[in-house]
Formats: C-alpha cells, sequence, structure tokens
C-alpha cells in the first residue's frame, strides 16, 4: 500500500486527543454521599462489564475518527490488485465500432460514435506514455499510433463501412498485438452493441475467440465497454422507404418518374424535404406533408448526357417553423444513392432469314416491335395509372414531360452483308440472327471478330430454316471454338405445347418474371423448337469448348420428327443420342463453363442458352422470334423480356445491385488503362490505384450466389473491362473521372444491417462478454477505474471516507445508546 | 433534664414547628377512640350471645331470659388507652438530603414528633425506639404531655450513623413490647425486603398493628444523575461506587422498582400498611393524606 499524500498521515496521530482526554477524565468523578447502595451495587454488577465495552468501544470510535480522516486525505492506494506497473508501456488495441449504426443519436452527446472517439481519447489519455496503440475499425483501418498522437488517428476515422465484424476485428487485433514486443496487453471494444450484430452463431463463436485469446502469449486483457448501455428509450427517425425509378435505363433527355416513399417511426414531423440530386447537383426540392407516418410523392428526372450517373435522395425534416423542434435520431437512412445508365440508344441489327414486306410476315418484326415500341406508337403512358390508391393523390401528380423513350435502334441488315454494312469503326451493339438457315462464310467471320474480339453480342434464333450441322462447323470464334453455347440438334415438335418452365427464373434479367412480373409467361406455349445439348467432353468436336455435363431431360411428350403439322409421332432421328435424364433439380445439369441455361420448356428441355467467347456473349433460343414454333411474340410479355434480356448483355450492368460499404465498387465498361481519379462523397479526390483486381471479380462473383445466373454474370464480369474501387466506406456516390470527358458514376448504400439501430439487452451483452472472457465495464468509468486498479491498485479513499462517516455516525449513536440504556 | 437544657433555642423552635405541624393534622383527625378487642365491661353494649358453660353468672341479661325464657349473655365493648411505638431508622443512609432539601433522617424525627404530639395529645401512650444495627434509644410509652420533650429529645440526640439491621433490631423489640398496640416503623426500608417483612410478621404474630412508613428522598426514587459519579456509601466507611450515573439509571430504577414492589406485597399480604413518604412532601401534607385515607378505609 502507498499513500499519495504521506504527510497528511500523520494526521493520524490526532487519534491521541480523545484517548489523552479519555485518560484525564477516567478518574475525574463528582463525589455524591449515597444511602441507596444496595440497588446501586446490584446494578453496577450487571452493567459493569456492558458499560466498560461501550465505553471502550466508544473510546476506539473516537480514536477512529481521525485516523480516518487522516488517512483519507493521505489517499491511501493498495497495490495488491496492481498486475502491471502503472507507468509501464502497453501495447493495446482499441477496436473501435464506425459502422452505420453508430450514427444514431444518443442523449448526451452528439451520437455514438462521438462517444466512442470520447471515450478512445480519453483511455488513451490514462495510459503511459510510451503505449502503442492500434486503432482498429471496422471498416478496416488500421491505424497505429500512440497516446500522444491518438487525435490524429481518431480524426482519420469516420462513419462508414461495414457492419461491425467483432470476430475479424478481434482476429487483426490478436495479429497486431501478437507483434508487440511490450509484455502488458490489451483490447478495449468500443462499440454501440447493435442488436444486429449478436446473431446466435455470433454467440456460439465466441468461446472460439477466446481460445484464440488466450493462445496468445502473453495474452492480452480483453475490456467490453458498454458505451451507450440500452440507448434511449425513445426514437425518432425518418427514413426512406423505397426509391423506385420507373426505368433504371434511359437515354438522354428522356424524364423518368421516380417514386420515393418514405416513413417516419415514432413521433412524425408535419413536413417533410425531399431533395434529389443528379451527379451531386440538386434537380428537385420539394416539400411534402407527413401523412400517416409517410411520405409518398414522384419527382421526375432527367438525365442530359449518356453515361453512368447516379441519383441521390435524401429526407429531412423540414425547416419549416410548422414543423417544430424535431431531429432525426438517425440520419444514414435519410439518404440513398442509386446508379443510373444512360445511353445512347443500342444499336440492334436484325439479320432476317425471312425477309417480307407484309407487315408481321418477317421473322424479326415481333422483335423490332418489341425493341423499339414506341416508334410505331407513341407515348402515353400515365406512370400512376398502375396503380388508382395513388391515382388520386395530387401530390403525387408527375411531370407532364414524363415520356418513355426507345432505348433500342434496329436496324435490319439484308443476308449475307453483315461485312458490308458495317462502317469503319462503328459496330453494333447487338446483332440477331432469326431463323437465319447458312450465314454466309463472310458473315461467319465478320460475327467471329464481332463476337470474340470486339465483345459484341450475338443473339441466335431457331427456326424450320436452320442448318445445325452448318451453324456448328461454321460459326466460330477467334480461337476456332464454336460460337453457340450448344450445339443445335433435331427439330422437336408437340401438338399441345409446352409451356414455360417458370420454377427457376434466378437470371437476373429474367428474375423479374419470378418475382413481381410472376405468371406473365404463363400460357405461353411452344409447338416447335430445335433440340440444344450441352457439350460434353466426350464428343471429340466439343472437347474444345465444353465441360462435363449432364444432356437435358427429354420430355415424354416430345418427338424428335420435322415439325410437320398434324403429326402426333416420330420415330427417332437416326444417330441421335438418347442420353440418362437428368435430374431436373440439379444445377449443374444445366451449366457448364461457357454454356448456361437460364430458360427451360416444361421437362426440362433448353429453351435460352447463355455463353461467351471472347470478349463477347452469345444468346442462343431453341426456338423462333415469330409466331411460327410459338405464341411467346404474341404474349406482353415478349417485350419485357426482350428489353430486358438484350439490354443486360448489352451494357452488361445491373444497376439495382448497388455495393453496401465496405465491398468493392466494380464499375464495368470503363477502361481500366486510363488514369482514373475517384470523388468519394466526403469530396476528397483519390487516384485509382488497382484498376483490375481478380481477386474482387472472384468476390463479386460469390456474393452473386451459386445460380445459374449468377455465374452468367460472372462469366459477363471477367469479359468486361471494368475497374474497382476497394475503399467504399463511405455510403453515397462515386465519381470517377479519367480527363475531362470520361466520368462515371457508381454509387455505394449503406449495409442492410447497420440500419437497424436497436442495441441488445444488457444481458447478452454481459453474456458476450462473458463469453469472450472479456470483462465487461457497464461504463467508460468504470472501465477506467477497473484499468487504474489493474495498472496502480486500488485507491480507497472512498472507501476511509464512508468509513469515517460512519464513525461520526456511530459515535453520537453509541452515545445515545449508552444514555438510552442509563 | 429538662428539654431547655437539652436542646436550644433553635432546636426548641424546630420542636415546635413540629408540634404545630402535627396539632394541625390532628385537628382532623381526633374523632377516633381506640377500641379493644377485649369485650369485658364498660358502658358500650356490643351484642348477646347464647350462654355457654363457662360464663360468668353475672354476666347473663336475666331481663331477656324474662321475655324469651332463654338465657343470653351480654357482652360489651373494651376502651382503652393506644399504646403506641415509633420506631426511628437512624442508621446512615437516612442521612441522605438532596441538594436543597431535607434529610430523610430530619424528615423521619419530624414524621415521628407530630406523630407523637398527635397520640399525646389523644391521651394515648406513645414511645420511642432509635435504632441503626442495633436499638440505640428506647423509651416506653407514656401519655403524659412532658412526654413528648423526652420523646424530641430522643430523637434529636441520635444522629444518624452507621449501618442498618432492621430485622435483628425488630426481633428484639418485640421482646420489649408486651402489650399489643400500634408499632410505626419510619425508615427508608433499604434492607432485604423479604427479611425486612418476615421481622414484621412477628408483631401481626402478637396482634400488633404494624404501620409502616418508608421515608425517601426523590433522589433515591428518580435517580436523575448524570455523569461520572463516585457514589460514596453512607453507611459504610471507604465503600464506594464510581460509575457513569446516566449507564445505569434505568437498570436502578428497575432494582427500586421491584424492591418497592416486593414491599408492597409484603406488607399486603400481613394487613401492615405500607406509606411511602418523600422528603420532598411536608410532613403536615403528607400526613394528613394518609390518615384520611386510613379513615375511610376504617
Amino acid at each position: 500500500m502507498t499513500l499519495l499524500n504521506g504527510l497528511l498521515a500523520l494526521g493520524a496521530l490526532a487519534f491521541t486527543i480523545p484517548l489523552v482526554i479519555h485518560l484525564l477524565f477516567r478518574n475525574r468523578f463528582e463525589t455524591l454521599d449515597w444511602g441507596a447502595m444496595r440497588f446501586l451495587r446490584n446494578v453496577v454488577q450487571q452493567n459493569r462489564r456492558r458499560m466498560q465495552l461501550l465505553n471502550l468501544l466508544l473510546l476506539l470510535v473516537r480514536c477512529l475518527i481521525p485516523i480516518l480522516l487522516a488517512l483519507a486525505l493521505a489517499r491511501p492506494v493498495i497495490t495488491w490488485w496492481r498486475q502491471t506497473r502503472g507507468d509501464e508501456p502497453v501495447a493495446l488495441a482499441m477496436i473501435l465500432d464506425n459502422s452505420y449504426s453508430m450514427a444514431a443519436r444518443t442523449g448526451e452527446q452528439a451520437n455514438r460514435f462521438t462517444a466512442a472517439l470520447n471515450a478512445a481519447r480519453t483511455i488513451a489519455g490514462s495510459i503511459a506514455r510510451g503505449s502503442e496503440i492500434t486503432l482498429l475499425t471496422s471498416d478496416g483501418q488500421t491505424l497505429l499510433t500512440s497516446p500522444a498522437e491518438i487525435e490524429a488517428a481518431l480524426q482519420r476515422v469516420r462513419i462508414g463501412g461495414g457492419p461491425f465484424d467483432l470476430e475479424s476485428l478481434l482476429g487483426r487485433a490478436l495479429g497486431r498485438l501478437s507483434d508487440s514486443s511490450y509484455a502488458s496487453r490489451q483490447i478495449a471494444i468500443l462499440s454501440d452493441n447493435a442488436a444486429v450484430g449478436f446473431t446466435q452463431a455470433m454467440l456460439d463463436n465466441l468461446p472460439g475467440l477466446r481460445e484464440r485469446v488466450t493462445a496468445v502469449t502473453p495474452a492480452p486483457d480483453v475490456a467490453w465497454i458498454d458505451l451507450i448501455g440500452d440507448g434511449p428509450t425513445t426514437f425518432r427517425n425518418l427514413r426512406l422507404h423505397s426509391v423506385e425509378p420507373d426505368s433504371q435505363h434511359a437515354v438522354p433527355g428522356q424524364v423518368v418518374p421516380w417514386r420515393i416513399e418514405a416513413r417516419v417511426d415514432g413521433p412524425a414531423p408535419k413536413t417533410a424535404e425531399i431533395v434529389v440530386r443528379v451527379n451531386g447537383a440538386v434537380q428537385q426540392r420539394r416539400k411534402e406533408p407527413v401523412r400517416d407516418n409517410a411520405v409518398r410523392t414522384v419527382v421526375p428526372v432527367t438525365i442530359a448526357k449518356a453515361g453512368r450517373h447516379v441519383v441521390d435522395v435524401a429526407i429531412a425534416s423540414s425547416t419549416d417553423p410548422t414543423s417544430g423542434d424535431w431531429a432525426d435520431d438517425f440520419p444514414p437512412d435519410d439518404s440513398a444513392a442509386f446508379p443510373v445508365t444512360v445511353f445512347d440508344p443500342i444499336e440492334v441489327w436484325l439479320v432476317d432469314g425471312h425477309p417480307g414486306n407484309r407487315p408481321l410476315a418477317s421473322e424479326t418484326d415481333y422483335l423490332a416491335i418489341a425493341l423499339s415500341p414506341f416508334m410505331t406508337s407513341p407515348p402515353a403512358k400515365d406512370p400512376l395509372s398502375d396503380d388508382p390508391s395513388l391515382a388520386n393523390d395530387p401530390s403525387l401528380a408527375a411531370d407532364e414531360t414524363a415520356k418513355p423513350a426507345n432505348l433500342f435502334r434496329t436496324v435490319k441488315v439484308p443476308f449475307g452483308r453483315l461485312a458490308t454494312t458495317q462502317r469503319e469503326g462503328e459496330w453494333p451493339e447487338v446483332v440477331v440472327l432469326a431463323d437465319v438457315a447458312r450465314p454466309s462464310v463472310a458473315d461467319a467471320k465478320w460475327l467471329a471478330e464481332f463476337v470474340s474480339v470486339r465483345g459484341g453480342t450475338l443473339v441466335v434464333f431457331a427456326g424450320p430454316s436452320v442448318d445445325p450441322a452448318w451453324y456448328e462447323q461454321n460459326l466460330r470464334g477467334k480461337d476456332n471454338t464454336p460460337l453457340l453455347p450448344m450445339p443445335y440438334g433435331t427439330v422437336q415438335n408437340s401438338e399441345a405445347g409446352l409451356a414455360i418452365d417458370e420454377t427457376r427464373l434466378t437470371y437476373p434479367p429474367l428474375a423479374i418474371f419470378g418475382g413481381d412480373e410472376k405468371g406473365a409467361l404463363t400460357g405461353t406455349t411452344f409447338h416447335g423448337w430445335l433440340e440444344m445439348r450441352p457439350r460434353t467432353p466426350t464428343n471429340p468436336a466439343d472437347a474444345a469448348k465444353a465441360t462435363p455435363a449432364l444432356p437435358p431431360q427429354t420430355p415424354p411428350a416430345t418427338t424428335t420428327a420435322a415439325p410437320t403439322p398434324g403429326a402426333t409421332t416420330a420415330a427417332p432421328t437416326p444417330g441421335a443420342t438418347t442420353p440418362p435424364p437428368a435430374d431436373p433439380n440439379d444445377p449443374a445439369a444445366s451449366e457448364s463453363e461457357t454454356a448456361t441455361t437460364v430458360l427451360r420448356l416444361e421437362g426440362g428441355q433448353p429453351l435460352l442458352a447463355v455463353g461467351s467467347s471472347g470478349t463477347g456473349q452469345v444468346v442462343q433460343f431453341a426456338s423462333t422470334c415469330d409466331a411460327t414454333w410459338t405464341t411467346l411474340p404474341l404474349r406482353p410479355a415478349f417485350v419485357p423480356l426482350m428489353q430486358r434480356l438484350l439490354l443486360h448483355l448489352a451494357i452488361r450492368s445491373d444497376a439495382r445491385n448497388v455495393p453496401a460499404a465496405g465491398e468493392p465498387l466494380v464499375m464495368r465498361g470503363l477502361e481500366p488503362e486510363l488514369t482514373w481519379t475517384v470523388t468519394p462523397p466526403d469530396g476528397t479526390p483519390r487516384a485509382l490505384e488497382a484498376k483490375r483486381d481478380p481477386r474482387v471479380n472472384a468476390a463479386i462473383g460469390n456474393n452473386a450466389g451459386a445460380t445459374a445466373g449468377a455465374t452468367a454474370a460472372q462469366g459477363d464480369l471477367m469479359a468486361v473491362p471494368a475497374v474497382t474501387w476497394a475503399d467504399t466506406s463511405q455510403a453515397g456516390p462515386y465519381r470517377f473521372e479519367a480527363g475531362s470527358d470520361e466520368i462515371a458514376w457508381g454509387a455505394i448504400r449503406v449495409p442492410d444491417a447497420d440500419l437497424k439501430p436497436g442495441i441488445v439487452d444488457q444481458r447478452t451483452r454481459r453474456l458476450a462478454a462473458q463469453r469472450l472472457g472479456a470483462t465487461f465495464h457497464p461504463s467508460l468509468d468504470a472501465f477506467l477505474g477497473d484499468d487504474s486498479n489493474r495498472r496502480f491498485g486500488r485507491g480507497i479513499w472512498k472507501y476511509l471516507l464512508i468509513a469515517l462517516i460512519a464513525a461520526m455516525v456511530i459515535e453520537p449513536l453509541i452515545q445515545q445508546y449508552r444514555s438510552r440504556r442509563g | 433534664m429538662s428539654i431547655n437544657e437539652l436542646l436550644s433555642p433553635a432546636d426548641r423552635d424546630r420542636i415546635a414547628g413540629l408540634e404545630l405541624m402535627a396539632r394541625q393534622v390532628v385537628e382532623g383527625f381526633c374523632s377516633g377512640q381506640h377500641r379493644s378487642p377485649h369485650k369485658g365491661y364498660s358502658v358500650e353494649f356490643k351484642e348477646h350471645r347464647p350462654y355457654v358453660r363457662g360464663d360468668e353468672i353475672r354476666s347473663i341479661d336475666w331481663k331477656v331470659f324474662g321475655k324469651t325464657d332463654r338465657i343470653y349473655v351480654r357482652e360489651f365493648e373494651e376502651e382503652t388507652n393506644l399504646k403506641a411505638t415509633l420506631i426511628v431508622d437512624c442508621s446512615g443512609s437516612m442521612a441522605y438530603a438532596r441538594t436543597g432539601g431535607i434529610s430523610k433522617h430530619r424528615y423521619a424525627m419530624q414524621v415521628a414528633a407530630s406523630l407523637a404530639y398527635l397520640m399525646i395529645g389523644q391521651q394515648d401512650g406513645v414511645g420511642v425506639a432509635t435504632f441503626d444495627t442495633q436499638i440505640r434509644d428506647f423509651l416506653p410509652p407514656r401519655s403524659r404531655h412532658t412526654h413528648l420533650q423526652a420523646i424530641c429529645s430522643v430523637l434529636e440526640r441520635r444522629p444518624p450513623g452507621g449501618e442498618t439491621e432492621i430485622s435483628q433490631v425488630l426481633g428484639g423489640l418485640a421482646k420489649k413490647l408486651h402489650r399489643r398496640g400500634l408499632l410505626v416503623l419510619i425508615s427508608d426500608c433499604f434492607a432485604d425486603a423479604p427479611t425486612l417483612i418476615r421481622a414484621l410478621t412477628h408483631f401481626r404474630h402478637a396482634k400488633h398493628e404494624v404501620l409502616v412508613l418508608q421515608i425517601l428522598d426523590p433522589d433515591e426514587v428518580e435517580f436523575p444523575f448524570r455523569g461520572r459519579i463516585r457514589f460514596r456509601n453512607l453507611e459504610l466507611a471507604d465503600d464506594h461506587e464510581e460509575v457513569d450515573a446516566a449507564s445505569l439509571a434505568a437498570a436502578y430504577r428497575e432494582s427500586f422498582r421491584q424492591h418497592q414492589q416486593q414491599l408492597r406485597d409484603g406488607c399486603g399480604r400481613f394487613r401492615i400498611d405500607h406509606v411511602v413518604l418523600t422528603t420532598d412532601t411536608p410532613v403536615a401534607e403528607a400526613l394528613s393524606g394518609y390518615l384520611a385515607t386510613r379513615r375511610r378505609m376504617a
């Protein structure tokens, strides 16, 4: 035990004062001649021992008072609990949660993140000067600093990044501490303990983490500091609920209505202000009333130039005085950025196998209408007409200039003139072969360069005229592999017709038919088609292209015969193989490395396959694009089906797939050889260093999921030039700039998990700390006290002061007790 | 030795004061003549009773025999003078006096003188005995007026001091009192209560009427002391107790209460009047109150 103010301890000698007084007055008595000694003597006999004890106790208490006072002033510190030397430098790893949930406001400080920063400063100020501090943030930063430079390090940390991943952060912290030369090591966890992170799996993993901590020699002390507690009891949050443009893609000057809905949790303001920015510039600013804790509006957005842009939507409580003093407790969900691709109409060349002059007589007429629906039918669609509940709401009236536009420009190219039609340096994005029997050799060479070298998209529709053998033999890429993902086989027909298998629509452009537009393909029938078989390595002709795969299941109601009207049965084509039936539930049955079946008929017969060749894409249909073999072109779903499919293949992006903060932002279509400068939402331009990172691309592919569509997307990604920006801790628009002409915008969203700022209950927090083997500190002050005890020993002056007060209370109580007994 | 020689003028004034106080008491007390339990020839008829063998022939009421033809004997109340003995405690404990008050011994002398004056005024005989561990002075009962001065002289002559042995003293006194009468014990009764009661029962068995006048100082009842006090024994030299008075006041009062309770119970059991007189109450007032009660109870 040491005394911080040792001299004051001499004051304890004051205990002699009551002792001397006691001794001096012990023999001082007033003498009284007394007759009733009989009763007095009996009483004295009975009470003498008790009175002696009381007197002794009183004397002790009186002596104790000056002793306790002196000791309390001397600030004694008991060092029995001390584990380290107080002034010894330590290696401290501070795990700082800077996920978006930390932006939630708290009662005492601006927000949870501010509380965490203040705690980090305080902790850094409490350790020895030479200590080593490693600041690990949930957005992946690892900052080495010291107590003297902690402020500079904290200035570099902002709210952002992905969700708080304790396991990853602890692993990084242990890695840092393992390399430290200091024997005293400590890990401090500064987090808001958002409930979304406390899954059962996370709790189950904590004992394993504990073992990893104890495996480090010497093992660090882990401190779980409860910064926020249970959080505020009331929570007011204005949040964007949904932002839906009528179209993810647009052409320059097209007015696209954006439907915006915001909701309010808790007490609501009277009005809210919605601000829509395009590439950072304000385009629309509206004040809308809050009704039933919700705000709904439609805002027209126009982008003049082609390219990749960002529409940023933000909502805030209006500054209108009628709204009163209303503050949003959780700002991160107040805004969101959405990438929008605006491009010049995509040029599609239609090569017609059966050209004709009559309407809808030629092979590609249906397709031309589907790709350019507004060329012949002027735009008259009211964007609100689909939703009668919103149609009567005057606040939702869209701009009158909102008109749909054709995203495609179709050009019919005569058979055999592909090469001559193409002008120098101007290539179409998509070429469609519709029931072309045998393309010319010149066309085949042109198509090989178009697909394999120029990265174009070839769409092949089957038909009665198609010569499968010619396609297989002559239509090959630059590496002499077949361009078609699957070889065409014999003609199949079904009198009753087969429907489309709508159960596995996972390919991104077709996913809408399994979701919002579910049922749109129902009723479509196919009476004839060409058999399509995945390539197998056993076939020498396919060995160069194919990978092992199972052939499709042969539908029982089909026959292998020419589509003769009225024919019901036919003998199998000589030489045609009859593969064993594949398991339709096995995804591998429909995939190979270069071919993916994305649409099937009932029974598993491939209807639509997607493959790649070089940098290009090939889409292969088993049926026609007119009404010869199928009713699909007659169905309303044909227009969105073809538009979405070709749009996806042509621009090879899915605008809805906005990466979350912390995930890499892959900007496909940007030329990686250029020198790009990236401006994150914080406005600080930075040079793009890693232009192509295979690992990142692989990660994107994995994130897309192990589905047929996802694999196709992966194939797309690998084929398209792209730049990747990994530092995406900030949600919002990202500007990519290469010179003055090349400008593109990307967007990062707040992770869904961080949009739930609720805090897990204290019992779970304590349980987590217990499982981790960490010491749980209910507040920062508690941690500082415990840490001080650990390093310096325990200061006991408070306890002495309490004892002093107790003694001062006990002394008159004893006196009163003695008098009462007397 | 005349009273004038025995007492100084101040003493005589004091005795005169005692007489004066006793006279005031007597004026409310003089109605009584003392009746004897012996039935004999007197002026006051008591009752007739049937004749039994052994009765004197002269006691037969022949008039009743003539009227009823039955033999009855007439009985009369015997009237006699009261022989009272005042037994005054002169032990050391009787010397206690609170600040500004009179001592218990002085109070006891005033009580004794008052009773003596009263009884002599009724033509009753009054004697006195003083004692501590033994009988120090004894005057047999006389009813002459000059006997009052002798009593006062005896009381005045014996200052308080020494220990108390009441039971032994009362035993010795019983041998001296052959004729039944009234015994008045004037003492603080700071003796063992059962022993004291047992000694008093000897007089009750000898048909004496016993009256215990317990003289107490208010301090002895209330024990109002605080602080560190050395209580020095008035009865025994070099005997003292050094105590924190406040700390044992309650216990003292409880012990004293138990003693008084024992006295009250013992006296009640043997039809002994037990009267507590505190020195802060004037003697005349205290005696008149008691005597009034006694007359109502008679």
